[in-house]
């Protein structure tokens, strides 16, 4: 997020000499600033300084003019040279193209083994009839610059040896910790703030250059002569956008002027990079300060200026080229060309304009140093797009003191390096921001950290961190005011978090509280459904199902049925997947795919996940409130009503590709493709079982006809011949069956898969809310009747059973007896014989008595009136 | 049984029908003896103890003794036949097991054949670890609490204390849907709010559960994740019990050797905030720190938000990735694993049992 080069630190604080990025990396770690990362250099390896000794320039058959030369390079010196004659000076023989140097140049080698940047790794070669042994860079193979003047020559080797790295002298090949900045922390995008927090960590010394330019920026006289004016008809939620403006005039800069080399490479070092001296000046005050600038070709600006929100439909061209529509909440910066504020010359604290910007030509330059309101500037960066490092300033709250100080810290440096006449005055408009206390109890800082810091610790970390702490006459209450730079201490909390990171987070002793105060509630209905999920997946995963995860995002293709309608999501990440899915078998189709395609041929997979559905008022909104604030019980009621509903599903899927090989298929029953389908409803009654209506009795199976005019849009992923919905006290929970041959193609699973889904919300309300009651055992003889009835073949097993147990409810009601029966279809029987549209269902009917022995005459009671009652529905008993 | 049956009885020597009776007696066990097989036992059967047993002629034989002599012979007799049914049955006993064992040579299988009539599927870990997380956390006394997915954005940001301007509001990569104000929540704290709402303080919840941030899947990212999310709202909480809370879930979830750090860091609906660091002693290359997550002491406005009184009450809140958790303790090198559904993936960790701590 930004780059601390050590060097820029030592301008703040005494640093020790050879702090490197891991040692700083940890001390900053300590009072919140985290490592993102430690870039390696660009240049590896052994670069050092080369003192030219000898060049022999040899013309070469094409014409060209070849440079051998001798460089000394102290302790990496040969001894012969590629000969293999001794030398009398060591020295190492490089061959250079280049021509602008000359014996006694220092230079810069890069020996064998080092790389330079874009991964160039330097190696000894032979070539013009000598061996290269290293080579002799220019800045551009160094990335320094663009020069192609030819190799860089070192005028300044402050002091080092041929022979010695010289990476650090020219900024390049150092380690660069890169610290990750939290959003409340924006004073720490600069290097005044990230040096205070080493000061603070480290126990430094701490000098605060800003303090400098305020002193500095005080001779300056406030004419007025720039007229601005600060117009906000629109300020959001009741700031104005702009509380400060203040401006240089900056006369007579020489345009050409080079930016110093060391301000390039710290630039650089914060990946910023050189434009031009204006821009460079401003970019590099900003990394001191925080407080992001502007520069205006002045010559082009008509005055005043004025700051004012933008007209709709008006445009603006930033410098980056790009046209922006603006929007009436977007704050402008303007000039009078055209009438007073006629013309937009920057997105304030976002973009400058393109017809205003700093060119070759410009001769006065007008410096900008503003304070922006966060919540303007951060809606205008997000509605054009555009995050520069001045947005990202701004939007965290800047230092709102720092305004003159910073640009006239930036018209000494144009005077210094581009010969500027330096202003003697300024304008400038608005009051700042209004400055603020906090009230701040002593006690709070055990009440929220259960650790006693003495008062006099707590005064210190306070003014340490830039505070001006006053004793109140009530004992152990301050009056805290925030530094100008922390726009984010604004309740007590907040100051003991400062209190605690500084005052060290390792001595919070570790307490395990005991929650005897939480109202317990014994077994929650969350817990519950937490206990019946894992239940439940425990035993189909005995059952020989393996769970496994899907996205609920669906593409467009699977969304198209009519059936339902979908939560979009507005921003898919996956651009062909921006909707929720309803089913989730959607998903979970897709997951079988995925296995299927990758070889694991036999699958039994299930998953628990939520589906997604508008509400059921559709048009319902979810409205929106401010935070800090209980809504009331009306607004809670309406987000709830307008929040989609999203149930808890478990969906499964069985593959049984027939490819099973198993060495005791003709001895043991082994799942077939052809029974693929009794599976999914076996497993389907387990899950609803298991969900905690344990009331098997009242869970029931219904076919859906195949021409069923209702069809769910679920039900059409199914076999119309093969599928089953599953009731519970006569409410829809669930389907299962055989997947239908299109689905099964469309994710390449064999013929004949199968699948389930039930609803484990709608499940878990059968959940008794009363004790299971349960019959006495009866220890009384078991009557066994078998019957085998004939019928047409669309009489459900269902309809036939029922029949039966009605049968014999009504004779037990006769005859008065308790009975416990069991029913159970064993057998059906296709034959032609009995008629091409019947079948022959056998039925194995156990009755008995809670209380006494059955008399045989009351067997043969039941047996009459069983098959009475089917024949009523057509069955006839098989002779 | 018991039975007398004198062999050596002088008085049966006298008599010629008793030695015939201890001549029969003989031959009858020495013929049962020479039996070799259960079929053979059967033939002998009536020469020893059937009709054609000389028994049977012993038998009428009696009735023309003395009365004395009667009494002996017919004692003896009944012995004698007693004597010869018992090792009758001891040898079919024998002979019936010897032709079982011969059977059951004869039927040897292989028992090193795979025997999966029934193979057993396993459970996703991400799962079994909120389970057993959940089940920590019931240990401590706390309550499990859950949210909805699609969540209003003002429990997912608002009531949180992030304001729609925030930078942090930004920074959350959060999946907007085409209904107003509806996101796929972005952690599970929403869930916070709305257990406070409901619930009022004090509160101890932990709520695990699926979160959503708009992150392109790679090796280490996924846009739908886990979370656990703590929350404790009573009189009298401070950071220390924070530390107590995550120092036992560390544990619980790294082993015995485990400790956290907290390192200063920003939350909205924290202040102070902390980073949490594990110390993992089976860290892959060596026990180390590890991040783990954020947490810190409730913000008051996330109190206020929630109806509650800040000066009243304090609290405390943590989170972690639960993918996290769960790559560092399986040494899971490509996130893609966990969330594609490949069930090799599952398969290795089998139905609930994860290893380590969380047990």
């Amino acid at each position: 997020m930004i780059n601390v080069n050590i060097d820029w630190l030592k301008d703040y604080t005494l640093a020790p000499e050879h702090l490197n990025a891991e040692q700083l990396a940890s001390d900053l770690v300590k009072v919140g600033l985290e490592e993102e990362e430690i870039h390696k250099g660009k240049v590896l390896g052994n670069v050092v300084l080369g003192k030219v000794l000898e060049i022999h320039p040899e013309e070469q058959k094409n014409g060209k003019v070849i440079n051998y030369c001798r460089v000394d390079v102290g302790r990496f010196n040969d001894s012969v040279d590629d000969e293999s004659k001794e030398l009398k000076i060591g020295s190492r023989g490089i061959i250079c193209g280049a021509n602008n140097f000359k014996v006694d140049d220092l230079v810069v080698v890069a020996l064998p083994g080092a790389i330079l940047p874009g991964g160039f790794e330097i190696s000894p070669r032979r070539t013009y009839g000598h061996i290269s042994n290293g080579m002799i860079c220019s800045e551009r193979e160094l990335e320094l610059g663009d020069s192609h003047s030819g190799i860089l020559i070192i005028e300044d080797h402050k002091g080092l040896k041929a022979g010695e790295d010289v990476k650090e002298l020219l900024g390049i090949g150092g380690e660069i910790l890169e610290i990750n900045v939290t959003p409340d922390r924006g004073y720490c995008f600069c290097y005044r703030g990230i040096a205070r927090e080493y000061a603070i960590s480290t126990g430094s010394t701490f000098k605060d250059l800003a303090l400098d330019a305020i002193r500095d920026s005080s001779e300056l006289k406030k004419a007025q002569d720039i007229k601005i004016i600060l117009d906000d008809k629109l300020p959001i939620q009741q700031k104005q956008g702009c509380a400060k403006f203040a401006v240089l005039k900056i006369e007579n800069l020489d345009i050409t002027a080079q930016t110093p080399k060391w301000m390039v490479e710290r630039l650089n070092s914060v990946n910023i990079r050189s434009i031009s001296l204006p821009v460079d000046v401003t970019n590099y005050t900003m990394m001191h300060f925080g407080t992001p600038l502007h520069a205006y070709d002045f010559d082009t600006l008509t005055l005043p200026i004025v700051v004012r929100r933008a007209n709709v439909g008006e445009t603006l061209t930033t410098l980056d080229g790009k046209i922006h529509n603006l929007d009436p909440e977007d704050l402008l910066i303007c000039d009078s060309n055209g009438g007073s504020g006629a013309r937009a010359i920057g997105i304030g604290g976002i973009m400058g304009g393109l017809e205003t910007e700093v060119t070759q030509n410009t001769k006065n330059v007008l410096l900008e140093g503003a304070y922006f309101d966060p919540v303007s500037i951060s809606r205008s960066a997000r509605r054009h797009k555009i995050s520069s490092e001045s947005s990202k300033r701004f939007e965290r709250g800047i230092d709102s003191n720092l305004q003159l100080a910073s640009i006239y810290f930036a018209a000494k440096l144009l005077e210094k390096y581009g010969g500027a006449k330096l202003p003697k005055s300024y304008s400038d408009a608005g009051d700042g921001l209004p400055s603020y206390t906090i009230d701040f109890h002593y006690s709070e800082v055990d009440r929220l950290l259960g650790i006693e810091v003495k008062i006099d610790e707590v005064v210190k970390i306070l003014e340490e961190i830039g505070c001006s702490v006053t004793k109140t006459d009530e004992n152990a209450r301050f009056t805290v005011q925030p530094p100008s730079w922390r726009p984010d201490l604004r309740i007590q909390a907040d100051l003991v978090e400062e209190i605690a990171r500084i005052y060290g987070y390792d001595k919070i002793p570790s307490v395990l509280p005991v929650a005897t105060r939480a109202v317990h509630k014994g077994l929650t209905k969350v817990y519950r459904n937490i206990e019946m999920r894992k239940l439940i997946s425990t035993t189909l995963a005995a059952r020989g199902f393996t769970e496994v995860l899907s996205y609920p995002f669906i593409s467009e293709e699977n969304s198209k049925d009519e059936v339902s309608e979908y939560i979009e999501l507005t921003n898919p990440l996956m651009g062909d997947r921006p909707f929720l899915r309803t089913i989730l078998l959607q998903t979970l189709l897709e997951t079988a795919s995925l296995n299927i395609r990758r070889g694991n041929k036999n699958l039994q997979i299930f998953e628990i996940g939520s589906v997604y559905h508008l509400p059921k008022d559709a048009h319902a909104k979810v409205p929106k409130f401010e935070g800090g604030k209980l809504p009331s019980k009306v607004e809670l009621g309406q987000i709830a009503r307008a929040i989609p509903s999203q149930p808890k599903k478990i969906a499964g899927i069985l593959v049984n590709s027939g490819t099973k090989k198993e060495w005791f298929l003709d001895q043991a029953p082994t799942p077939s493709p052809e029974t693929n389908w009794i599976q999914s409803l076996e497993a389907a009654k387990c899950v609803s079982v298991l969900s905690g209506a344990y009331a098997t009795s009242s869970l029931k199976i219904e076919q859906i006809e195949p021409k069923s005019s209702t069809t769910s849009a679920i039900a059409k992923l199914f076999h119309p011949g093969r599928r089953a919905k599953l009731l519970h006290a006569d409410k829809e929970v669930g389907i299962a069956g055989e997947l239908s041959k299109a689905v099964c193609k469309k994710y390449d699973l064999p013929p004949r898969s199968s699948a389930f889904e039930i609803d484990l919300d709608a499940l878990s309300r059968f959940y008794p809310s009363e004790p299971l009651k349960v019959v006495n055992v009866s220890t009384y003889p078991e009557a066994l009747e078998d019957f085998a009835f004939v019928m047409s073949r669309d009489i459900h097993c269902s309809v036939v059973t029922s029949a039966v147990k009605n049968a014999i409810s009504d004779i037990s009601k006769k005859l008065k007896v308790q009975i416990i029966s069991k029913v159970k279809v064993f057998d059906i029987f296709l034959h032609e014989k009995l008629g091409i549209d019947k079948k022959s269902l056998s039925i194995s009917v156990s009755l008995r008595a809670e209380n006494c022995t059955l008399h045989p005459d009351d067997i043969k009671a039941f047996r009459q009136e069983i098959i009475n009652s089917v024949r009523e529905i057509g069955g006839e008993l098989r002779s | 049984m018991v039975y007398k049956f004198v062999v050596n009885d002088e008085e049966l020597m006298n008599l010629e029908l008793g030695r015939r009776l201890l001549v029969a007696h003989d031959i009858a066990i020495e013929e049962l003896l020479l039996c070799k097989n259960i079929d053979h036992l059967h033939e002998t059967q009536a020469n020893s103890l059937g009709s054609k047993s000389m028994f049977q002629d012993i038998a009428k034989g009696i009735g023309s003794l003395e009365y004395g002599e009667k009494k002996i012979m017919k004692d003896a007799l009944v012995g004698a036949r007693k004597h010869v049914e018992h090792v009758h049955r001891i040898t079919r006993n024998k002979l019936i097991a010897l032709s079982e064992e011969k059977v059951m040579l004869a039927e040897v299988v292989d028992v090193t054949l795979p025997t999966d009539i029934h193979p057993l599927g396993a459970r996703h870990p991400l799962n079994v670890l909120q389970e057993n997380i959940a089940h920590f956390f019931k240990t401590l006394g706390w309550e499990i609490a859950e949210g909805p997915e699609l969540e209003a954005e003002w429990f997912n940001f608002d009531a949180l204390n992030f304001s729609t301007d925030h930078p942090a509001r930004q920074m959350q990569d959060t999946f907007y849907t085409k209904r107003e104000n509806v996101v796929m929540r972005t952690h599970t704290s929403p869930v916070q709010a709305r257990s406070l709402i409901e619930n009022g303080a004090p509160l101890y919840i932990a709520c695990p559960g699926k979160v959503f941030r708009s992150d392109e899947l790679d090796a280490t990212h996924t846009p739908v994740f886990h979370q656990c999310e703590g929350l404790a709202v009573d009189i009298g909480l401070n950071m220390s019990n924070l530390k107590g809370t995550i120092d036992a879930f560390a544990k619980a979830m790294f082993g015995p050797s485990a400790k956290t750090r907290l390192r200063p860091s920003f939350f909205p609906f924290t202040e102070p905030s902390a980073e949490m660091d594990v110390w993992y002693e089976h860290k892959k290359g060596g026990a180390g720190w590890i991040e783990w997550g954020g947490c810190g002491m409730v913000n008051p406005n996330v109190l206020k938000s929630c109806g509650l009184d800040p000066d009243v009450y304090t609290g405390f809140a943590f989170g972690m990735g639960l993918e996290r958790t769960l790559m560092l303790r399986h040494e899971i090198q490509d996130m893609h694993d966990i969330v594609e559904g490949d069930i090799r993936f599952s398969r290795q960790f089998g139905l609930q049992n994860l290893g380590g701590a969380s047990d």
